[in-house]
């Protein structure tokens, strides 16, 4: 954040705004936003932080973005656009309950404004209330059915309450209309292609992805599409140069580094464990949805653990009391949620997304929460625990002993360390599935916590939650440090 | 009514800055002074002329002024700075050194002459000459960022200190020596764009105009700041928003050499090529033949169909590199100098003029059977004939054979350029970089094959190549009209049709020549479909030539004259960016008709959008290609909507791409030998109606599968090229030459 020293002067301030709205219509925000900042802080007005507020979105700031629209609603309350804006950037920060009362409050100052509308009607989506959300987004595209955004907008609201054939529809209606701006011909391209994947329709996503590629050459979203539904179909080694051109064109990120490096050749060169790029941004992207598509998945992990730790120290809850717990790789908080009544120390989260820590926070379990991945937390924490749960979180990690090495020295001496991985049955220590998370063998498994210095105390088969219907089984781990001390 | 005497009003006005008024005032004491008054006037009316950018009417009045009133200092110092303007060093420093002899504490003269001391490297005489005239001058703001400029980065509290005081040079100075960093605390317009010009510099280009625009809203509009923005904007390719600002500057400074330039270049990018012309006449007669100037005006000339005229002014320009390199660009168009001999002349005199190659460590090694890491080096990797006519050998290489390397240029975004990317092993943006950090980070790669799609055209930087970059250095499509000239190019790229046994003579590369096409042609995915035969329904021939107007000279207009003499009621279309310019389009209709043309059948038309242009070759019925540079990517968009071409082939590597690409759809007996042969071809095929019809309803399909689309074989052929240019170079490097059956 540039602090130009300008001096106070309204004719300044104007000519700033005037440059930095100009950029910021031409697709400049970048170079509006020093212009933008400038103008709003030599002669504030609520014009200008407002323009600041849509550059700091154009730029995926969303805290600054907050913080621009909220001047703008100081110098004048209750604009609906300044509203719209802060609900964006809510909605963005991950918010859902901000912006959708942001997002009402500016249809109610200004009930036919149409981007109010939109604003509100996505906030109804990302909060999870599906109906009301394609009312309003449908009203919208009645109005004025040749609004391609508006359209748009609707085919992606009925895609994520699950409507795929309806945003099929849709999508399929706007791409098929001529001297579609690229951008937007590229959005329904990519819409139709994703609707036709996720109604289960394989083959035609795939079709669909190819021909939109063909049109408008390599696109990020559309390669992984196609991937997708090639791997969907079984053609694993069909889904891979795709995989790697989308890598190729977002170097940057680390969901598609490793999914392209779990479909790279042969199993050597496969990575020892996700990149923390990639965690992040698979969290990150799903956080809000994250915890009712765990319980729709049957997603049985936190009771396992609890039910472990009743086992193996009776009279837990009963007076008896847990102490200091470190629970690595937090994501939602679940954990806190069954522990809670146990603890008698503190509980410390540890996750790589803020995404999924914000939601954590809201629980209000953890005494403390800490962005970071496993391995820093560890090196940077001198405490000892008399408990380190790791549920859910080794599907990310192949080769186990650096991490449960990184462990030991955290646990008091009667300590335990819990996790749960998925299971894998062959002579390999583990392996990089297709679906880019690690599963461990029985023997793997022990032959990490051995090197740890670990020992283990339970090591048994359970099925951790559902996925299409089928169980997925994992082993769920208790151990304890060896050399006597148990 | 001012009774005041008009030499009193003048010297007023010239006091306050109003230029101009004086003007007729100075010349009414000329006239009707005292001999006394008519000779200040004389000595005011010179410099107010210069001040204005009237160098040219400026000269004599000075020189009169100088004999006239010999004890002056100043009519001497001003011609000296005229003399230096134009790039006469001699008689500059004859004319400050007599400034001096008469005055010895003539500021202007000690800077004048110091300057041209340290451009001949006399740098501590340079200095001491400044200390000099800063003692004088104290106050003198310029003085001192000439001084910190000579001496460098070790006076950089000096240099800072310059920022308080104001000026792009100043910023330009400091930008230069220190780190964006450096600038964040200061205060003031000058630091804001000493800031953005070293962000730029750095590759932060959004960051950086973002601050030089601040800087120019601080600076209230000052005519340096709408200059240097402007300048920088060209640049970035950003001519659209550059152009008002170098207008306005313009108005302000127009005795500045690079805002004359600059906006005479954002004008010719504009394709608004007459008035470019215009500018750089008008400056060329204001400030003297100066090399840049001349080299523009041959390009503007160029551009607009005018061969004679542009090879005239790059000759003018003379035999310096760039004058040399601008003479390449404009040469292959001529109807007589773009011969293959006359062009290897001009390239072996580039060749002559860059530095010698250098011996160059190869640390991978030179094992002729493994990977090979290929670098490409262009400013034109998307949608540009370079991408059309590259990108699928690129695709369909071996990639367990070769990595992939790509060195741009110029960012570029749209679905050819990602295709490119999503391409490439890596990808290094190196457009911002000087020559020397180019090389650097060029070698850094080690590839052991660079291929230069860029040449001396403005989308590449092959002279960096000079030096040698790679083992391996080959020529491709980017400005590929000749040999380069270049002794560190070790081969051209090419095949047996554009360069027929016996070319060696006129090439100084190797001449590596593919068993077929020499590239393979991507088509737009959305093409328009072919249409049916335009002259079935219209009842009269249609020809048309979608080529740029360089490639249109006067013996075209006249061979196409004869055709249509030879086929009442056919017409021809002209369809390119130039004839959106209104003047343009008057003068080449005035050649036409000197040529014998009738106006009245011709059709001129400006640019459209690609698939617009694609979709007007289905009002065409046959393609009448130029000479003696002939189309290249053109004629494949012509065969690929079905119009077939009449050709003529010549002996340059220009001159030869529409024979090329004609022979490997399978349709070489449309190329002609000589003009004769060219009437007559395209007289015959007008005259076959219903084969016309025929030969167009599968010519789309026909070249889809010809080896000029056959990407996958294309592929195969561009990698046993590169992997035979690998195995000669382990063999001089003396490595085992492999096992047979490899290739």
């Amino acid at each position: 954040m540039h602090t130009d020293t300008l001096r106070q002067d309204a004719g300044t301030s104007a000519r700033l705004l005037a440059e930095g709205l100009g950029l910021l219509r031409g697709g400049r925000s970048r170079e509006a936003l020093r212009l933008l900042e400038a103008a709003a802080r030599s002669g504030p007005s609520a014009a200008a932080w407002r323009a600041l507020a849509e550059a700091h979105l154009d730029l995926q700031n969303p805290a600054a973005a907050r913080a621009a629209a909220d001047e703008a609603l100081a110098l004048s309350p209750g604009c609906p656009a300044a509203l719209a804006l802060r609900a964006r950037a809510h909605a963005r920060a991950g918010d859902q309950a901000a912006a959708l009362r942001d997002a009402a409050e500016a249809v109610y100052a200004a009930p036919r404004d149409r981007d109010a509308r939109v604003v509100l009607g996505q906030a109804l989506m990302l909060a999870g209330r599906h109906d009301e959300g394609i009312a309003v987004l449908g009203e919208l595209w009645q109005e004025r059915p040749e609004d391609v955004p508006a359209t748009l907008h609707l085919a992606e609201a009925f895609l994520r309450a699950g409507r795929a054939e309806a945003a099929r529809e849709l999508a399929a209606l706007v791409a098929s209309r001529p001297d579609l701006p690229a951008p937007w011909q590229r959005a329904a391209l990519r819409l139709r292609a994703q609707a036709a994947l996720s109604a289960g329709a394989a083959e035609e996503a795939a079709a669909l992805a190819r021909s939109a590629l063909a049109l408008t050459g390599p696109d990020v979203p559309l390669l992984s599409t196609l991937a997708h539904a090639l791997i969907r179909q079984g053609d694993m080694a069909g889904a891979r140069p795709h995989l790697l051109a989308a890598h190729r064109l977002q170097p940057q990120d680390g969901y598609l580094a490793h999914l392209a490096a779990t479909l790279a050749g042969p199993e050597a060169d496969r990575p020892a464990r996700a990149s923390d790029a990639y965690v992040a941004h698979l969290f990150d992207g799903y956080a809000p949805g994250f915890e009712a598509s765990l319980f729709a998945l049957g997603y049985r992990v936190p009771g396992l653990m609890l039910r472990l730790l009743e086992e193996l120290l009776p009279g837990l809850g009963q007076g008896r009391r847990l102490g200091d717990v470190l629970d690595l790789g937090c994501g939602t908080g679940l954990i806190g949620v069954v522990l809670h009544d146990l603890l008698g120390g503190r509980l410390k989260g540890v996750d790589l997304s803020a995404g999924m820590l914000a939601e954590a926070r809201a629980k209000g379990c953890y005494s403390e929460l800490e962005q970071a991945s496993i391995d820093e937390a560890l090196a940077r924490d001198g405490t000892r625990y008399a408990v380190v749960i790791a549920a859910d979180v080794f599907c990310y990690f192949g080769d186990l002993a650096p991490t449960l090495s990184a462990i030991a020295p955290r646990l008091e001496p009667d300590g335990l360390c819990l996790f749960s991985v998925e299971a894998h049955h062959g002579p390999e220590p583990w392996v990089l599935t297709e679906s880019a998370r690690y599963r461990h063998s029985r023997e793997g498994v022990e032959a990490a916590l051995a090197a740890a210095g670990l020992v283990p105390i339970r090591l048994r088969e359970e099925a951790l939650r559902r996925e299409r219907g089928e169980p997925v089984a994992g082993f769920l781990v208790a151990a304890r440090r060896g050399g006597g001390s148990a | 009514m001012n009774h005041a005497p008009p030499l009193r009003l003048a010297l007023a006005a010239l006091a306050e800055g109003r230029t101009a008024e004086a003007l007729p005032l100075l010349h009414r004491c000329l006239s009707e002074g005292s001999p006394e008054e008519a000779e200040l006037a004389r000595l005011n009316l010179g410099m107010a002329l210069m001040d204005l950018g009237r160098v040219q009417q400026a000269a004599p009045l000075l020189e009169a002024a100088a004999a006239a009133l010999p004890s002056l200092a100043e009519p001497r110092f001003r011609l000296g700075q005229i003399a230096a303007l134009r790039g006469d060093t001699a008689a500059a420093r004859r004319h400050f050194e007599a400034a001096l002899a008469r005055e010895p504490c003539h500021v202007m003269s000690l800077v004048g002459l110091a300057a041209l001391r340290a451009r001949e490297g006399a740098v501590a005489e340079a200095l001491s000459l400044l200390d000099t005239a800063v003692l004088l001058a104290p106050q003198d703001h310029a003085i001192r960022i000439e001084r910190a400029r000579l001496a460098g980065p070790a006076r950089r509290e000096e240099v800072l200190a310059l920022l308080d005081a104001g000026g792009v040079e100043a910023a330009r100075l400091a930008a230069r020596l220190f780190p964006p960093e450096t600038f964040a605390a200061g205060e003031g317009w000058p630091w804001r764009a000493a800031e953005g010009l070293a962000l730029l510099a750095a590759g932060r280009e959004e960051e950086g105009f973002a601050a030089l625009r601040l800087a120019l809203v601080l600076s209230a509009d000052a005519p340096e700041m709408l200059a240097e923005l402007g300048a920088r904007l060209l640049d970035a390719e950003r001519h659209g928003e550059a152009l008002p600002l170098l207008q306005r500057a313009l108005a302000a400074r127009p005795w500045d050499v690079e805002t004359r330039s600059s906006h005479a270049v954002a004008l010719f990018r504009l394709q608004r090529f007459s008035e470019a012309e215009a500018a750089l006449t008008q400056a060329l007669r204001d400030l003297g033949p100066r090399p840049a100037l001349l080299g523009n005006l041959a390009l503007t000339l160029n551009a607009q169909g005018r061969q004679e005229e542009a090879l005239a002014a790059a000759r003018a320009a003379g035999e310096g590199l760039e004058a040399l390199i601008c003479r390449i660009a404009v040469q292959p168009y001529h109807p007589t100098e773009g011969s293959a001999a006359a062009l290897a002349e001009t390239a072996r005199a580039i060749g002559r003029a860059l530095p010698a190659p250098e011996q160059l460590a190869h640390p991978p090694g030179f094992d002729a059977n493994r990977r090979l890491r290929l670098g490409v080096l262009s400013g034109n990797l998307g949608r540009h004939p370079v991408g059309w006519l590259t990108l699928a050998g690129f695709e369909n290489l071996p990639r367990e054979e070769f990595e992939i390397v790509c060195f741009s240029l110029r960012r570029r975004e749209d679905p050819l350029a990602r295709r490119f990317r999503a391409m490439a092993d890596r990808w290094h943006e190196v457009g911002r970089l000087s020559d020397a950090e180019l090389l650097e980070v060029l070698r850094a790669e080690h590839c052991d094959i660079l291929i230069d799609c860029g040449g001396y055209g403005s989308g590449g930087r092959m002279t960096v190549l000079a030096r040698r970059a790679a083992p391996v250095q080959i020529k491709w499509v980017g400005a590929q009209a000749a040999t380069t000239g270049m002794p560190a190019i070790d081969w051209m790229l090419t095949d047996c049709i554009e360069t027929p046994p016996g070319s060696e003579a006129h090439y100084t590369e190797r001449l590596l020549r593919l068993p077929e096409a020499y590239v393979c042609y991507t088509a737009p995915a959305d093409a328009p479909p072919v249409g049916p035969l335009p002259a079935l329904t219209r009842g009269h021939l249609t020809f048309g030539c979608f080529n740029n107007l360089a490639k249109v000279t006067p013996a075209v207009l006249a061979t196409w004259a004869r055709i249509l003499a030879a086929l009442p009621g056919s017409r021809l279309v002209l369809r390119t960016a130039a004839l959106g310019d209104p003047a343009v389009r008057e003068a080449l209709l005035a050649r036409a008709r000197a040529a014998g043309l009738d106006p009245a059948r011709l059709e001129l038309h400006g640019p459209v959008p690609h698939r617009e242009l694609l979709a007007a070759y289905n009002g065409i019925d046959i393609a009448l290609d130029p000479f003696p540079y002939t189309g290249g990517l053109t004629a494949l968009e012509a065969l690929y909507m079905g119009v077939p071409l009449i050709a003529l082939a010549g002996s340059s590597f220009a001159g030869r791409h529409a024979l090329s690409h004609l022979t490997h759809a399978g349709l070489a007996d449309w190329v002609s030998e000589d003009e004769d042969g060219y009437v007559a071809r395209a007289i015959a095929a007008a005259a076959d109606l219903p084969a016309l019809a025929a030969l167009r309803a599968g010519l789309r399909e026909r070249l889809s599968t010809s080896p000029l689309m056959d990407a996958p074989r294309f592929g195969r052929h561009l990698a046993q090229a590169l992997r035979l240019a690998w195995h000669q170079r382990c063999r001089e490097a003396g490595a085992v030459y492999p096992a047979p059956g490899r290739m």
